[in-house]
């Protein structure tokens, strides 16, 4: 008889996530209906496009004598230079291209924001899964408790402080902000979707036809999950690029060569911003800025459609 | 309701235990010794030894969270080191008492001025739903949000106190305004909190009126009444400054609080104000609405009076956990505008290594914070019973 059981079960084992599938083409519809977020991956695309060229220029026209955005350098000329047809964007206070600056580095805020983002939305629909599925429970106070604490904690007065007693590189940043992140708001937007999941009566059955809690959690509730996991990923982007534009802006990550943040540091401790120069040497401040700002409202953008998607009350009609 | 509020405290109070053992812990992960840390490197070997044992520096880690908890408990926060932001090796509380009332003012004009404008924004945009009067205030409002908080302070600084020269550059006070009064031994604080109660009276005062008024039917009746106490309000508030004496003070404070005031603002007021718009589109999807059309009320009538007050209770909510996010801005604008707060003291001292003020800044923030969350807990009860009987 309980051969039967899981021979009937067994199918429907799949269905979790197959039924993630299907609502996904479901999904993309609704979101490519609202106009917010097809504008966000539009945007979102286009800067892409702009990291993405950066390997290929310096490949083929860029000299990286001069182009690299570490390395590169100009002789016989006054620093900085204004914009030129050989430097779009003009030459930084050493040299360096601006322009060539301003591609690498927003590959870079790129890379931290997603995998900040990957880590804290792992850590987050995990631990709120468990917390819904284990309600009640000494797991679920205690992560409550956490989340509560990560949810109300000024992160980056946190993380101000945190430099100032470690050297923080990139990948440490995007670990530690990722971690706040998902043990934070993330864990209790979660947990109380995740909690209307775990008592409908398809849980009931996958655990009458005997399956076990880690399948039960992995194949029916995740996937229910999932896409608010999503639309919390690009709010958790954002903050990871503020954080890193922010703490390099003050010249607290030594670690960091090169980041949007670290070009208006370079022109802010020049004393270019902090004054009467500002209008003049634009090119230095202007571009990182706009990119950080862009950048973040395109995975804003994104987040605002997920939300329609997400929450169908929201829509406009329907 | 009692017990509500009796766990409600019990949980800020393990909350607080947790933020300090934190804090405590972050401190302990420094690399190298901890004696460099809490003790000021340049103090000589006998003095240096005599403080490692009066601390109790070379006792294990736990035994050090208990007697830093015990110091904590009587109030103290240990000793500044001597660096070139706080000279004279003060007790940290010290530095603390006398910042804090800086960044509360700060803190409490911005949000209530993010709030009065994310509000009345998010209502009207709302009810523009899918026409320009929504695309563009949102549009603008993402985009400010994601504004780079020192690209916007120093652009506000360059156009407002160099081009126009309407505002000072940075710093908090005109020496010569206050050169007399600090003679006869004023210091900050006694213009400051003085400050911090005028906003918040002013703020609950007006809150009351618009509260009182809300149920006049007539609408010129409803206007004028809310004028009249907005203005008795100001008039009063003014008339007791010019008492003290201290108006010229308050007025300098005000002038140099006005640009980082602004950019919190222009960066702070889309999230209230988009958060008001979603809770909007969902109250407007209700029944009563429709109830409320169909008796043949006017639109302005059922979006303030019907929709608008039901959309409010997510505002509370946001309210707790915007405050993060203010901290957080409040780091990066008063050191901007050199408004020597508690950001500023942070970032001076992470900087020159101050580990003592450091750590009595971050645990002041948590303090903070945990107490606006409980503050705004004990409100939501008493707005909305499901709470109080859950």
């Amino acid at each position: 008889m309980p051969d039967v059981v899981t021979a009937t079960y067994r199918p429907s084992a799949a269905r979790g996530w197959r039924r993630v599938s299907l609502r996904w083409a479901e999904s993309v519809r609704i979101f490519g209906e609202g106009r917010i977020g097809v504008a966000g991956v539009a945007l979102l695309a286009l800067i892409a496009l702009f990291a993405l060229v950066h390997p290929l220029l310096l490949a083929t026209v860029w000299d990286p004598q001069i182009y690299d955005p570490l390395g590169g350098f100009t002789r016989d000329t006054a620093l900085p230079a204004a914009p030129s047809w050989a430097h779009p964007l003009g030459l930084s206070r050493f040299g360096r291209d601006v322009l060539s600056q301003l591609m690498y580095s927003v590959r870079v805020a790129f890379g931290l924001g997603v995998f900040a983002a990957a880590i804290s939305v792992s850590v987050g629909t995990v631990v709120g899964c468990l917390a819904a599925f284990y309600r009640d429970t000494l797991v679920d106070t205690v992560f409550m408790r956490l989340a509560n604490f990560f949810m109300i904690f000024p992160t980056f007065t946190l993380l101000v402080a945190l430099s100032g007693v470690a050297a923080i590189d990139l990948t440490r940043l995007a670990i530690i902000i990722g971690v706040m992140g998902g043990l934070g708001g993330i864990t209790v937007v979660l947990k109380s979707r995740a909690l209307g999941v775990t008592v409908k009566p398809f849980i009931d059955a996958a655990r009458i036809a005997g399956g076990s809690d880690l399948h039960l959690i992995v194949r029916h509730v995740i996937p229910n999950v999932l896409p608010l996991s999503f639309l919390y990923m690009m709010f958790t982007v954002t903050s990871a690029i503020f954080a890193e534009a922010s703490l390099s802006f003050f010249g607290l990550l030594p670690n960091v060569r090169m980041s949007l943040g670290l070009m208006i540091n370079e022109a802010y401790t020049a004393g270019y911003l902090g004054g009467p120069l500002l209008a003049r040497y634009w090119y230095l401040w202007v571009p990182p800025g706009l990119a950080i700002t862009l950048l973040c409202s395109a995975f804003y953008l994104i987040g605002r459609g997920l939300d329609e998607v997400v929450n169908p009350r929201l829509r406009q009609r329907g | 309701m009692t017990t509500y509020l009796t766990r409600r405290l019990l949980q800020s109070v393990l909350l607080l235990v947790l933020v300090v053992t934190a804090v405590f812990l972050i401190f302990q992960v420094m690399p190298g010794d901890i004696t460099t840390v809490m003790v000021d490197p340049e103090t000589p070997p006998e003095a240096r030894q005599a403080l490692i044992e009066r601390l109790g520096l070379d006792r294990p880690v736990h035994e050090r969270l208990i007697i830093y908890l015990g110091q904590l408990g009587r109030g103290d926060l240990g000793t500044a080191f001597p660096t070139a932001t706080f000279r004279g090796g003060r007790p940290v509380t010290e530095i603390i008492f006398e910042r804090l009332p800086r960044t509360i003012l700060l803190f409490v004009v911005v949000v209530v001025l993010n709030y009065v404008f994310g509000f009345l924004l998010g209502k009207q945009i709302a009810w523009r739903r899918g026409h320009a009067g929504e695309l563009i205030p949102t549009a603008v409002g993402v985009v400010l949000h994601n504004t780079f908080t020192p690209v916007a302070g120093l652009v506000l600084l360059w156009l407002f106190a160099l081009r126009f020269r309407l505002f000072p550059f940075g710093g908090w006070q005109d020496f010569a305004v206050w050169r007399p009064f600090i003679e006869r031994g004023l210091t900050s604080n006694d213009v400051f909190i003085p400050m911090i109660y005028t906003a918040t009276f002013a703020t609950i005062w007006v809150l009351l009126v618009f509260r009182a008024t809300a149920q006049m039917e007539l609408r010129r009746v409803r206007r004028a009444v809310r004028v009249l106490g907005t203005a008795v309000c100001l008039g009063g508030a003014s008339l007791w400054w010019q008492r003290t004496g201290l108006m010229p003070l308050a007025f300098d404070v005000l002038h140099h609080m006005a640009l980082p005031v602004v950019t919190l603002v222009l960066i702070g007021f889309a999230s209230p104000m988009l958060v008001m718009r979603d809770s909007m589109l969902e109250s407007m999807r209700e029944d009563f609405v429709l109830t409320a059309r169909a008796k043949g009320l006017n639109e302005r009538h059922v979006r303030n009076r019907h929709v608008a007050r039901t959309a409010l209770l997510p505002i509370v909510t946001s309210f707790a956990l915007s405050v993060a996010l203010v901290v957080d801005g409040a780091v990066i604008t008063e050191t901007l505008f050199s408004w020597p707060g508690m950001g500023h003291a942070l970032l001076r001292a992470v900087g020159e290594k101050n580990y003592p003020v450091a750590m009595g800044v971050v645990l002041t923030a948590g303090v903070a914070v945990l107490t606006a969350h409980l503050i705004v807990d004990v409100l939501y009860a008493v707005i909305d019973p499901r709470v109080r009987h859950a």
